[in-house]
């Protein structure tokens, strides 16, 4: 009764992918690591938000191209709206496994985008203290979301605020929006 | 194969630039400067589908008497130019495109280095030898 699977020699199976998926609470702890580095460098917390984007903005140059190798069979985005649907969902998928949340324009601004993350996994272990009443160290996440506007040419600021956990505001460029209308009425 | 390849930055300043035989790296500093001018025309919106909008490979530049030039611009405006000489009929489009994907891992691999700041020329030793596996290929 030797079952048939014995049968498969090891060498004739396909490699297995591995796992992108990294512990939790080494990124934890990493992560921590980097805000109390910024914390020390710094007296506001303005500042210390400005010090989290700029490590962010960092590893997000470096993502923008390896995506686009990777995932979109070199082909680029030219249109606003799909960019901001590349990040929610391919971006989001490479980074933290998952599809952001919700992507929302802002009702009295078209300059303006919302990134809803309800639970970002870099405030899981940080509880803000009440004298820093503002800090959201999703700031990191931020700076990533912005170099990679940036570098596919539209121009925006991105800040992160706390409404309905995590919200990432987009604020676009004047001209990114001119240039978007200019193509649209062709 | 291809006789010369260039990495382009952002702003139009030159990252990389090797060709096969160094003494004529001059005229193709020319050639390549020349070019970056059709680059700009043809990634400009307008007039064109969004499909072919959307393709990074530019296809043939312009050709002159004794080379092809081919563009390429990546996402994040960075242009490659490889210039081909014109004798090597038997060379079709997709070689190039694979030249072109090729020397767009390469570089995106340098990029993904934490040492490397974007926008400062390349002196990978990897990325050298993948643009040599492009230029030697007979």
């Amino acid at each position: 009764m030797a079952s048939t699977k014995s049968k498969i020699n090891i060498l004739d199976k396909p490699l297995s992918k591995g796992k992108s998926e990294i512990n939790i609470s080494t990124f934890g702890l990493l992560f921590c690591e980097i805000v109390q580095y910024c914390q020390n460098r710094v007296y506001t917390v303005p500042e210390l938000q400005g010090k989290l984007s700029d490590l962010g903005y960092h590893v997000g140059q470096r993502m923008v191209d390896l995506l686009f190798v990777r995932e979109r069979n070199f082909k680029r985005e030219t249109k606003l709206l799909n960019m901001l649907v590349f990040i929610k969902s391919v971006m989001w998928r490479a980074v933290f496994g998952k599809e952001a949340d919700k992507l929302e324009h802002a009702n009295d601004d078209e300059k303006t985008y919302y990134l809803i993350e309800n639970e970002t996994i870099v405030n899981k272990f940080i509880s803000v203290p009440k004298d820093k009443g503002t800090l959201n160290c999703a700031a990191f996440i931020a700076g990533m979301i912005e170099a990679v506007l940036v570098g596919c040419n539209f121009p925006a600021k991105v800040t992160a605020h706390w409404h309905k956990g995590t919200t990432f505001m987009i604020k676009f460029e004047e001209s990114v929006i001119a240039r978007e209308k200019t193509a649209e009425g062709r | 194969m291809a006789v010369a390849v260039a990495v382009i930055g952002k702003e139009n300043s030159p990252l990389y630039v090797r060709t096969v035989n160094p003494s004529s790296e001059l005229k193709f500093m020319y050639t390549i400067h020349a070019s970056l001018d059709v680059v700009e025309e043809k990634v400009i919106v307008g007039k064109k589908s969004s499909g072919e909008l959307r393709e990074l490979y530019l296809g043939l530049l312009y050709p002159t008497e004794d080379y092809k030039v081919y563009g390429y611009v990546t996402n994040t405006r960075i242009k490659f130019i490889i210039i081909v000489e014109s004798s090597y009929t038997t060379l079709r489009d997709n070689d190039i495109r694979q030249m072109f994907r090729k020397l767009h891992n390469a570089y995106s691999d340098v990029v993904c280095n934490p040492f490397y700041v974007p926008g400062d020329t390349i002196c990978s030793k990897q990325f050298e030898s993948s643009v040599k596996g492009i230029l030697i290929q007979e």
